[in-house]
């Protein structure tokens, strides 16, 4: 059966969300309970605190309120038959100390000399008082010997009185006697004073939502009690020592009893609390607590879904990238393995037929790198190492060898080459036209370079055939590529006088040309001026001129290929390189259509239809960068034009035919033509002066004049510096050649 | 929203209705008119008014209906005084007490009665306003009547009466003395001649409370023709307010204690012994003569109330003995608040309990049940249900009555224990032995600034020490003539004059006030 990876996701975390709300559940449960039971515990011990405070400080109240009376110079004993006054003084008297303290309903002064009470609105003999007043567990006896002999505080529990001079129908109160003044001993007398019951019920109703038995004990005896529970005090088993709550049972009933250690005048205050409701308080909370979880763990499961929903949705896209219409039924992890499988299958054939197909790129790299069609040096060598080549050292050379009659070099180009060779990286490839196979190696050592040249010779000799082999000179830059290949074609066009015996070096070959090779400079450089100045005439002239040279230097073969290797050189470097920004030098010429080149003819076709190509290139017949300052850079060109026979032109008068600054008009000019127009003044002059030295007879001074400059001599040494020869040089040249 | 805004609609439009009820005029029969009322309750008698059986009937008679809003004893006072402060005024002000001064007479919170009484709205009320002194108690100081009056007239002029001991007089062949000298003579021979017969001399001739005019000492100093009453003063024969300890008689009095004290009749206990134990001792039989307010129905037990019969209080040297007169006092009844817009309804409401029948129904219950009626057409009360069961049905107490006294005893058959005070009234009336001017009308009746009321409580408070520590110092140890005129002078340094000076200019006041 399918299940989606959501739904994995979501079951698994909800699983452990469960199991973490779980333990979270029994752990809060368990604590809770014992929370709840300890906060009504602790609950009635503050409640009880509050009581007894209240309570002690009433007794306090009472306590003061003797040592006052028994402390004030105003009341002292006497003896009501013999100075009766004196009791109307004494009502007087005790009527603040009757006022003061609330917590008492009645408030008796005992004279022990004549057994007389007083209070604040009445006075009597003891005897009448014990008359009056019937305490219903306390014996006339007990009370009035309490009364005369008391030295401390004495209680009487609360108990029924039936008396006239209490207000109510017979109310239980509690009776407090207290000896008069701070001294028992030399106490005046006593204090009787009587707290109804209902007072202190009025104290314990705090507890107002709960049915509870609340007690002061005075000593063993309950003082005051309120009693919902039907629990009976004697029955009642509280803690002792530090303890504060206990656990009982009585007829068949939990009951909690708290209570207080006990406090001053040995009274203890303690309260009783059914079981059930405690438990009760507790289940209360416990629903609040499980409801609230129960909350939460909605809201968490919502979150999971949310999380699984976040967590699914990339695993299904990638699922539905990888998966195929038969694996529908299949899950999305399933899905993504199977897919995963079926990429790593596809992966290793591809791998196998990009394998098979090195040999071919590394051909292909052999004649990128020697067409100069890497741009930067970071790019050959990735390219290089594309098809196995660590072409990182220090010089590169190239070498020819020429294939046997089975069309087959020296080593199998579609084996990684030359692996054995340490410190070396070579690649080869087969040039069907010239019958030979090209190798590019790569060494930091120049002279593994030929050695390795000497081994190609001496591997393709083995079958007895012979093999030629040629090497380039030692290059160490990448743009010198195409030179070391013509380099290597030259010195492999040496064959014809050199044979197989040896490789052809280029170095051993090359000294023999410097007669010819500053001749060809020339030439050459006279037609990158051409092109510079877009002359079609002067360009036609120029390779006219060449043509004639070489037809005329009956130079060998190998001459032959290295003039034109200079001048396809010089003129792809110059002229190409200036126009890079807009043509890649491919677009203008195949170094092995030119090597391949065999004779005038073909090196003068090859060579115009260059120069053709170059011209249709030229910035002039190309769109200027800027339409504006294009228009004034042909305003500037055609003032030179007009104006270069004028010795006072200068960059300011040009500048300001135009209006732009000299230094803009420099770099614009520049941009445009790969010149200064000091640079383009110079060079027609110079053509002008060269017009005028083949096809007149004017003096060289003349001749300076014409074209604009105030002395010979500055043109003179201008013209050679633009031409390689002096303008006599020149005419007697041009001279010669046009009567040869 | 749609469904709040329906109860919203629903709640407005029942406002309105209710609103529009309840301004309209009483004369429309239907529907009822309903007042609000803020009630006097007694503080430990609980009592609800809204479902009251007799206010029901009340209702059904008047076509108004009442919202009772209690208020308990305690906290009377200040209610009355948040609900004129908040201005939020109920229709009506029910029983309890209110300043007529300061809230009508001042503020104009209450509206003035008389106008309508005039016109003929209070028939049954106005009528029984022609008794004398009635009118002047309920008429403030503008001159308008802003309260109804509650009354009850027991017809009571004295607050005790002298009862000596009948069977000791027979035991001892003994008149009842009717002069201060045979007095004393009898009550020396109570003291010697043990007529009680037990052989022991433990007979108390005289027994008597302190400073109170019911079982108080001050009750014996009417022998000598001075009313000593708490307020210490009296109006003589001539108009003048006169301080009673000042008076000759006083000091004649305390010497005759002092002899009574010093022969062991009067027991020295009086000096600080309360009711309770006055109560106890007399209950015990062995007093010769005391004062009370009667005997029946009070803290004396019925075995002991047969030993004793009135006495007319005794003059001495020939004159006339004068005890302080009681009046009766008109409480506050019920006032209209100017917030009332039913004033007819009201009236309409109030002057049908004062229809005989209901106004005596609403004290003593239904007829029939608690109440009869005589064949003489007057009513009186059956039974009394115990634990205050009457407030059950009807008001008592907190309702209206208007009864003054020749109205009352033409309609009402008082209980027995009333009829014993109305003789022992009768009796020492036509005797001659009350003072003529209630001093109730200094201290009571009489209208007083609040600056007058505030000095001459601080005034009573000095007087009344220095009178009642004379009183115990000279019966204990005897008066003489230094001490006396060192009272005379305390009296005087203590503000005696001041304080009848004041007590003269209410009374002139008063005087001038009357028709």
């Amino acid at each position: 059966m399918r299940r989606s990876i959501f739904i994995r996701y979501a079951l698994s975390y909800m699983l452990v969300l469960l199991l973490l709300f779980a333990g979270l559940t029994l752990y809060l449960v368990q604590s809770s309970q014992r929370q709840v039971q300890q906060d009504i515990i602790t609950g009635q011990i503050n409640r009880l605190t509050r009581i007894a405070i209240q309570h002690e400080g009433s007794i306090s109240a009472m306590l003061s309120t003797a040592e006052a009376i028994g402390l004030s110079p105003h009341i002292e004993p006497f003896r009501f038959a013999e100075e009766p006054w004196k009791a109307y003084d004494l009502q007087l008297q005790l009527v603040p100390y009757t006022a003061a303290n609330s917590f008492c309903d009645q408030m008796y002064l005992f004279f022990p000399e004549d057994d007389r009470l007083y209070s604040s609105s009445a006075s009597m003999p003891l005897s009448r008082f014990s008359g009056m007043t019937r305490f219903e567990s306390t014996p006339p006896e007990e009370m009035a010997q309490a009364l005369r002999s008391a030295e401390r505080l004495v209680v009487f529990p609360a108990q029924r009185i039936v008396s006239s001079l209490v207000d109510g129908s017979d109310p239980r109160m509690v009776t407090f006697i207290l000896p008069l003044g701070a001294n028992p001993v030399s106490s005046k007398g006593t204090v009787l004073f009587l707290a109804k019951e209902q007072t202190y019920r009025s104290m314990f109703a705090d507890a107002i939502d709960t049915d509870l038995n609340t007690y002061i004990w005075s000593g063993d005896r309950v003082l005051a009690a309120s009693e919902d529970l039907p629990v009976p005090a004697r029955d009642i088993l509280l803690p002792e020592g530090g303890d504060y709550s206990r656990i009982f049972s009585w007829n068949g009933e939990s009951f909690l009893a708290v209570a207080l250690p006990r406090r001053s005048w040995d009274m203890r205050y303690a309260t009783v609390l059914r079981m059930a409701d405690v438990n009760a308080a507790v289940q209360g909370s416990l629903r609040h607590l499980l409801l609230m979880l129960l909350l939460l763990l909605i809201l968490s499961v919502l979150l999971i879904l949310w999380v699984a929903r976040r967590h699914a949705r990339p695993i299904e896209a990638l699922s539905g990238l990888l998966s195929s219409e038969e694996e529908e039924r299949k899950d999305e992890l399933s899905r993504i393995s199977s897919g995963i499988r079926r990429l790593t299958r596809t992966n290793v054939e591809l791998t196998s037929r990009l394998d098979m197909a090195v040999p071919m790129q590394r051909r292909d790299f052999v004649f990128r790198f020697v067409r100069g069609w890497f741009d930067t040096d970071e790019e050959a060598v990735s390219a290089a190492e594309n098809v196995g080549l660590d072409i990182r050292k220090k010089y590169f050379a190239a070498i020819l060898c020429s294939l046997s009659a089975d069309r087959e070099g020296p080593f199998d180009l579609k084996q990684a080459p030359f692996s054995t060779l340490s410190g070396m990286a070579a690649a080869g490839v087969e040039l069907v036209a010239m019958k030979a196979t090209l190798y590019l190696a790569f060494s930091d050592d120049p002279a593994a370079l030929s050695a390795l040249a000497e081994m190609i010779r001496q591997k393709g000799s083995l079958d007895g055939g012979g093999c030629v082999t040629a090497v380039s000179a030692v290059h160490s830059r990448r743009e010198e590529a195409a030179a070391a290949f013509l380099e290597a074609a030259s010195a492999y066009d040496n064959r014809f006088v050199m044979g197989d015996r040896q490789v052809l070096a280029y170095s051993d070959l090359s000294s023999n040309l410097e007669d010819i090779l500053p001749r060809a400079r020339k030439i050459t450089n006279a037609i990158s001026q051409a092109l510079a100045l877009n002359s079609r005439e002067m360009l036609d002239d120029r390779i006219s001129e060449l043509m004639r040279f070489l037809k005329n230097t009956r130079m060998s073969p190998f001459a032959f290929r290295m003039i034109y290797n200079q001048v396809i050189d010089t003129l792809t470097r110059d002229q190409v390189t200036r126009l890079t920004s807009n043509h890649d030098a491919r677009d203008f010429y195949d170094i092995f259509s030119l090597s391949s080149c065999q004779s005038l003819d073909d090196l003068d076709e090859m060579l115009r239809r260059l120069c053709d190509r170059l011209m249709e290139a030229h910035p002039d017949a190309s769109a200027p960068a800027s339409v504006s300052e294009g228009d004034e850079i042909d305003q500037a060109i055609r003032y030179i034009d007009d104006h270069f026979t004028d010795p006072e032109i200068s960059m300011t008068a040009i500048a300001e035919s135009i209006d732009l600054s000299t230094a803009r008009l420099s770099l614009s000019f520049r941009e445009r033509m790969g010149m200064t127009p000091s640079d383009y003044l110079s060079l027609l002059r110079c053509e002008k002066a060269r017009s005028l030295l083949e096809g007149t007879a004017l003096s060289i001074r003349e001749i300076s004049a014409l074209v604009g400059y105030y002395d010979a001599g500055s043109f003179i040494r201008r013209f050679k510096q633009i031409t390689g020869e002096t303008p006599l040089q020149y005419r007697r040249a041009h001279s010669a050649e046009a009567g040869s | 929203m749609k469904r709040l805004a329906l109860i919203l609609a629903v709640l407005l439009a029942a406002c309105l209705l209710s609103a529009c009820s309840g301004g309209r005029p009483a004369e429309s029969a239907a529907p009822p008119v309903t007042l609000s009322a803020l009630q006097y309750e007694l503080e430990n008698v609980a009592v609800d008014f809204n479902n009251l059986w007799f206010f029901q009937q009340i209702e059904e008679q008047t076509g108004v209906h009442v919202d009772f809003t209690d208020v308990k004893d305690s906290e009377w006072t200040s209610s009355v005084s948040l609900a004129f402060a908040r201005g939020s005024l109920p229709d009506l002000i029910l029983r309890g007490s209110l300043d007529v001064e300061e809230y009508g007479v001042s503020r104009h919170l209450l509206l003035p009665l008389d106008e309508y009484m005039e016109k003929g709205y209070l028939p049954n009320y106005t009528a029984r306003l022609s008794e004398p002194g009635l009118r002047e108690q309920l008429t403030a100081s503008d001159g308008h009547m802003y309260t109804l009056g509650f009354l009850i007239s027991q017809g009571v002029n004295t607050n005790g009466h002298f009862f000596i001991n009948q069977d000791w007089l027979d035991a001892l062949s003994l008149p009842v003395p009717g002069t201060l000298e045979e007095l004393t003579e009898v009550l020396r021979r109570f003291r010697r001649d043990d007529p009680n017969g037990n052989g022991l001399a433990d007979e108390i001739p005289l027994e008597f409370t302190f400073d109170d005019n019911i079982t108080g000492i001050y009750n014996l100093f009417s022998f000598f023709s001075l009313p000593l009453n708490e307020d210490y003063v009296f109006v003589d024969d001539a108009g003048r307010v006169r301080f009673a300890p000042e008076q000759p008689g006083f000091a004649e009095a305390l010497a005759w204690l002092h002899d009574m004290a010093q022969e062991g009749i009067l027991d020295i206990d009086f000096i600080s012994q309360g009711s309770n134990i006055w109560a106890e001792k007399v209950n015990e039989g062995n007093v010769g003569l005391f004062s009370y307010w009667r005997l029946q129905n009070t803290a004396l037990s019925p075995s002991v109330i047969s030993m004793y019969r009135v006495m007319k209080p005794v003059g001495a040297g020939g004159r006339k003995a004068c005890l302080p007169r009681l009046i009766d006092l008109i409480e506050f009844g019920a006032a209209l608040t100017a917030d009332n817009r039913n004033v007819e309804a009201s009236l309409r409401w109030l002057d049908a309990q004062f229809e005989t029948e209901n106004m005596l129904v609403s004290q003593n219950g239904a007829l029939g049940d608690t109440l009869t009626r005589r064949e003489d057409g007057r009513y009186m009360v059956a039974s009394v249900p115990p634990d205050n069961a009457l407030y059950r049905q009807v008001p008592v107490i907190c309702g209206q009555f208007f009864a003054p006294p020749e109205y009352y005893a033409s309609v009402y058959v008082p209980a027995a224990h009333r009829q014993e005070k109305a003789a022992y009234c009768s009796l020492y009336e036509e005797a001659g032995v009350l003072e003529k001017v209630s001093a109730k009308v200094l201290t009571t009746v009489a209208p007083r600034t609040s600056d007058e009321d505030a000095r001459l409580s601080r005034l009573k408070t000095s007087l009344k020490s220095l009178t009642d520590a004379a009183i115990v110092d000279m019966v204990t140890s005897g008066p003489s003539p230094e001490k006396l005129e060192a009272l005379r002078q305390a009296f005087a340094a203590a503000g005696s004059a001041e304080y009848c000076g004041i007590y003269q200019d209410i009374y002139d006041r008063w005087t001038a006030s009357r028709p």
